[in-house]
């Protein structure tokens, strides 16, 4: 349903060119969920604006394609695109108290999203009804009382709530979400993750969850992307992921979550040393070289192709191309 | 709608308007008595004996306690019965009342035209940040906020009433048509107009960048929607502040503006009653400016509540 094509998408800046997504492929069927995950500044967010046509006027796309439903996106009129937005693809923002508009009311927010989808064929009741029940759909307590209150009389949570009614009340068939528990106290980021999941389930939506934390990709995603420095490092279904992870980056990652089962920790990548690499001139060979204890001679030198070590398996890293032979 | 707590808010708001009246009333009445010169002297003229000018005070009543004074004063305004004006002889509510309704008039068009021309100006530069639409508005804000209202009301006469001859540039008779309303409230209408705009662009600026604006793109709402109804509803909220207090400036250009389109409004009346120490005349005429721009406040205070729900309604 979304496919992902060599993309790759640099920023204008002062400093020249911010290669933020440097030859990103990535596929997603109806129905099934991918965990984005990489580090602050990896370009997850730029992935998922890139997606829903949202990019800002400094972006360039300097190649590839994004395919939704077999149309390409970059190549779409605005009004297409707007028209998809919204509609067909909606999006999940990292901070829900500034991501609702402040003057307006909960109602009026849920009454345009609706009107927009579905026209003005609707009548008042009828609207006022599907927001009701859409606020029950995300377990909203007292819907009726909620859908009259201003976006500052409600709680992180709620607010988040809100947002997701609001990305599913057209029925779309992708879902991008940007870090939407990161904001959130821990206690409500696992009310929000199920909730995500069920709703996934229920309504066969496709789902691209972007976060930092691996341990909360583990509990919304069929299938894990790492990313790092703007390129896709490992792919796996999501177990697999977990019991045998291959690139030196997703072990790091692994390590550095504090406890699977325990508490979802905010920094959870804290622990990984050194930072990530100057996006205008990014390291030659293999992005991650300099943090990589396994490094190679080869590392610095060639980029590592993609290889899929088992089925449905990729990796991005010299240890498992031909190149192996060659290590020092 | 209103909810219940904004009612309370409201009602609270204009009972706070009594004791902001009264001490404005104190305080007219008390500057009124602490300008030099006796009135009493001057009305009875210069070939008064001494005994003249105290028959006078006792008529006029300037011989009681200040205090007295101030309850007389209070006691004519309260039952508006604001007695004769000391040169004319005329009641004093047939010269203010007339006199009020047309500064009313020139108000409210110059403060519409200044936010219509402020709010457009505003919005359109801050659409078209660093252009060239931008530089000029941000000039005409500039020159808006150092012209004097005088040379600005010269200006518009020699173009608009001189040159093209378009409308009048005095107002002859004591009832203004709206042709002669024109210029006196393009000049107030124009000076007002700059600080709006600046408000508005940079207002605008600042709330097309906040993340609710691109929560409002994701959903795939149309442009127009989006800075017309999402954003506009917040870059507006500053703006009625401005609005608010530009009213105050806008009175005291008022009688600049009147004065030189000879335009019958209250502030020219004072300014002349001032002269020719009609004081009765200069008092109440100041209150009711006062209570105006009082007035005006609170409701401006009560429109940004409505406008705003964050405020906190205590
Ligand atoms: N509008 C922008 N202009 C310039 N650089 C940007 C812009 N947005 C993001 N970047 C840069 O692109 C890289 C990727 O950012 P982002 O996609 O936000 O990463 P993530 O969401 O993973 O934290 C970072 O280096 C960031 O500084
Ligand atoms: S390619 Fe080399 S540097 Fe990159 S992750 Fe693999 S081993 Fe480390
Ligand atoms: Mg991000």
């Amino acid at each position: 349903m979304l496919k992902i094509e060599d993309l790759k998408v640099h920023y204008r800046g002062d400093l020249g060119l911010v290669k933020a997504i440097e030859g990103v492929s990535l596929s997603l069927e109806k129905g099934s969920s991918l965990a984005l995950v990489g580090e602050s500044g990896s370009g997850k967010t730029t992935l998922g604006h890139a997606v829903i046509g949202l990019l800002p006027h400094n972006a360039v796309v300097a190649g590839g394609d994004i395919l939704f439903k077999g149309k390409s996106i970059l190549s779409m009129k605005r009004e297409e695109l707007r028209r998809l937005r919204g509609d067909r693809i909606t999006m999940i923002f990292q901070e829900p108290s500034a991501a609702l508009n402040p003057v307006f009311k909960v109602s009026s927010f849920l009454r345009d999203v609706l009107r927009k989808g579905r026209g003005s064929s609707m009548s008042e009741k009828e609207i006022r009804e599907e927001i009701i029940s859409l606020l029950r759909k995300v377990r909203i307590p007292s819907p009726e009382d909620v859908m009259e209150k201003y976006p500052h009389e409600l709680s992180g949570g709620m607010k988040q709530r809100v947002l997701i009614a609001a990305a599913i009340a057209n029925n779309p068939d992708l879902i991008i979400a940007d870090e939407p528990t990161s904001a959130l106290d821990v206690s409500v980021q696992a009310q929000i993750l199920r909730l995500l999941d069920e709703l996934r389930n229920k309504m066969n939506l496709s789902l691209i969850f972007i976060t930092h934390n691996l341990g909360v990709a583990a509990q919304v995603s069929d299938k894990v992307a790492v990313i790092y420095a703007g390129k896709i490092m490992e792919i796996a279904p999501t177990p697999t992921l977990f019991e045998s992870p291959k690139h030196p980056y997703t072990i790091m990652l692994l390590k550095s979550i504090p406890s699977i089962r325990k508490e979802i920790k905010k920094e959870g990548l804290a622990a990984i040393p050194g930072s990530l690499p100057d996006l205008v001139s990014p390291p030659p060979g293999c992005r991650f070289h300099p943090r990589c204890p396994m490094a190679m001679e080869i590392c610095s030198k060639e980029e590592p192709a993609m290889v899929e070590v088992e089925r449905d398996h990729f990796v991005s890293c010299h240890l498992y191309t031909e190149a192996r032979g060659d290590r020092s | 709608m209103i909810a219940a707590p904004l009612w309370s808010y409201i009602i609270k708001r204009f009972l706070l308007l009594i004791p902001t009246l009264l001490g404005a009333s104190v305080i007219i009445f008390f500057m009124i008595h602490m300008l030099p010169g006796d009135p009493a002297q001057i009305l009875a003229g210069p070939e008064a004996t001494l005994q003249d000018i105290q028959n006078m005070r006792i008529r006029l009543g300037l011989d009681k306690p200040l205090p007295v004074q101030y309850f007389m004063f209070m006691e004519r305004l309260l039952t508006w019965n604001l007695g004769n004006s000391l040169v004319s002889g005329f009641p004093i509510t047939s010269l203010i009342v007339p006199r009020f309704i047309n500064t009313l008039k020139l108000a409210t068009l110059s403060i519409a035209i200044s936010l219509a021309i402020g709010i457009v100006l505003g919005i359109a530069a801050a659409l078209k940040r660093n252009t060239f639409i931008d530089r000029v508005v941000m000039i005409f804000a500039l020159l808006g906020v150092s012209m004097p209202v005088f040379l600005l009301a010269v200006l518009l006469i020699v173009i608009f009433s001189i040159k093209l001859q378009l409308f009048p540039a005095t107002v002859i008779g004591s009832s203004p048509s709206l042709r002669h309303l024109v210029l006196p409230s393009l000049t107030l209408g124009l000076i007002g107009a700059a600080p709006i705009a600046r408000m508005t662009r940079s207002s605008m600026i600042e709330v097309l960048s906040q993340e609710y604006i691109k929560t409002s793109e994701a959903f795939g709402f149309s442009r127009k929607k989006i800075i017309f109804v999402h954003a506009l509803r917040n870059a507006l909220i500053p703006v009625v502040t401005v609005a608010g207090l530009n009213f105050g400036y806008l009175l005291a250009g008022a009688v600049i503006t009147e004065t030189v389109f000879a335009y019958p409004g209250l502030g020219r009346l004072i300014v002349d009653s001032i002269f020719a120490r009609d004081y009765p005349v200069v008092q109440f005429g100041l209150m009711m400016i006062v209570a105006l721009f009082a007035i005006v406040n609170t409701a401006v205070d009560v429109l940004y509540a409505l406008i705003n729900p964050r405020v906190r309604l205590e």
